[in-house]
């Protein structure tokens, strides 16, 4: 297990620390990807609607504003859940890579990693695909593809990248 | 934690506290009232009597460059069941599982709103009757008031032009706790329901005497459209 078979490997809770913070990195990197679409297309909409002299600039600003402080909060309800799943991840990922990567090997921590949180993903996703049945229309893709879609990709990204810094980390360690 | 980190850390605490400070202090008195008058805003509107005693209510109005009987005529097509959608950020909506579509035009088979109407907000509604208003009162070209007291009173300030003034009384508890309808519900109805309002000029405008003429009933409804908007 990481931290108790090979000195220099971070414990257990350093690991599952590292996995949540990377996760809340994660939520506010998304929170404010959506924050820089909504303001783009809500500001395409106002500038095509609203003149200057009826209050534009106020308006634009109060839109983005109210967009912020609603999405912040959303980001702020799933914290808790996305730092929780990244703690676990990083224990599991630590885990694995301490079975299956012995040598270090940058390429094998990266599969590692991406197919730790892929295996999950891809799990929801066609249990999702399996329950919508008849009723998957676009609109319900759309939602689905913000909520889960999206997310579920970061997360195989992150859990990549994640995995590949642990085995970085380690190296520089042994070396 | 890096010196860095720390600084990145501190400096986005301080921005979200900013956010907040300005939100609570200056865009939120403002968007309680967005183009509102003072007499608009202290006006009696048909709905106030609907409202739960601890509402909150917002009052919003825009001036619409059309008749009043065109404002209407959109109007009373609102609804993700009827015309489709709340003229708002259908987008936004939709990332909601909403399904809203763009309304195409004027659709007489839907200018007969009656009171006991339900509009969706969402296509959920018919097994989550919380995303559906009704219709409690109307007078037609002049008033609609749907559950809760949600109003929208149209007031015609010559022939040519409309103020449509729109009071949502919130209560405390609107999105299951008062701290989520404070931070989320109403920032969002704010960016929903001006959305709404300038989504009804922009189509309103469009051709405000309404110059299309409505095709036979055997026509498809795609066809009765004006191509205005």
């Amino acid at each position: 297990m990481p931290g108790t078979d090979s000195p220099g490997r971070p414990g257990l809770g350093r690991l599952a620390g590292r996995g949540a913070g990377a996760a809340s990195l994660a939520v506010l990197a998304y929170t404010l990807a959506f924050l820089l679409y909504a303001f783009a297309r809500s500001g395409l909409t106002l500038l095509a609607t609203v003149n200057e002299a009826a209050g534009l600039p106020a308006t634009l600003l109060a839109t983005w504003i109210s967009l912020s402080i609603a999405a912040l909060a959303i980001a702020l309800l799933v914290w808790p859940l996305a730092a929780l799943v990244g703690a676990g991840t990083a224990l599991l990922i630590g885990a694995l890579c301490a079975a299956w990567n012995r040598e270090h090997a940058p390429g094998r921590a990266l599969a590692i990693g991406a197919g730790a949180c892929a295996a999950p993903a891809a799990l929801i996703a066609l249990a999702l695909a399996a329950s919508a049945g008849p009723a998957w229309t676009s609109s319900l893709a759309e939602t689905l593809g913000f909520w889960l879609g999206l997310p579920l990709l970061v997360y195989i990204a992150a859990g990549g990248l994640a995995s590949l810094e642990l085995n970085r980390r380690l190296v520089a360690v042994r070396a | 934690m890096t010196r860095l980190a720390r600084l990145s850390l501190m400096t986005a605490a301080g921005l979200v506290a900013l956010l907040i400070v300005g939100y609570i202090g200056v865009v939120r008195p403002w968007h309680m009232r967005w183009g509102a008058t003072d007499d608009e805003v202290a006006m009696r509107l048909a709905g106030d009597a609907l409202a739960a005693p601890d509402a909150v209510a917002s009052t919003r109005a825009i001036t619409i460059h059309a008749p009043a009987a065109t404002v209407w005529a959109w109007l009373v097509q609102t609804g993700q069941n009827r015309g489709g959608d709340w003229y708002s950020y259908e987008w936004l909506e939709n990332l909601f599982a909403a399904g809203m579509r763009p309304v195409k035009g004027i659709d007489p088979r839907l200018q007969d709103l009656k009171v006991g109407d339900q509009l969706f907000m969402s296509m959920g509604a018919a097994s989550n009757p919380i995303m559906a208003v009704r219709v409690q009162s109307l007078e037609k070209d002049r008033l609609l008031v749907l559950s809760g007291g949600w109003t929208f009173a149209l007031m015609p300030l010559d022939a040519a032009t409309t103020r449509l003034v729109v009071r949502y009384p919130m209560r405390p508890a609107e999105l299951v706790h008062p701290a989520l309808s404070f931070t989320i519900f109403e920032p969002a109805h704010f960016v929903m329901e001006s959305g709404m309002l300038l989504g009804l000029k922009r189509a309103a405008e469009a051709d405000p005497f309404l110059k299309y003429q409505p095709l036979p009933p055997d026509q498809p409804v795609e066809a009765q459209t004006h191509a205005g908007y």
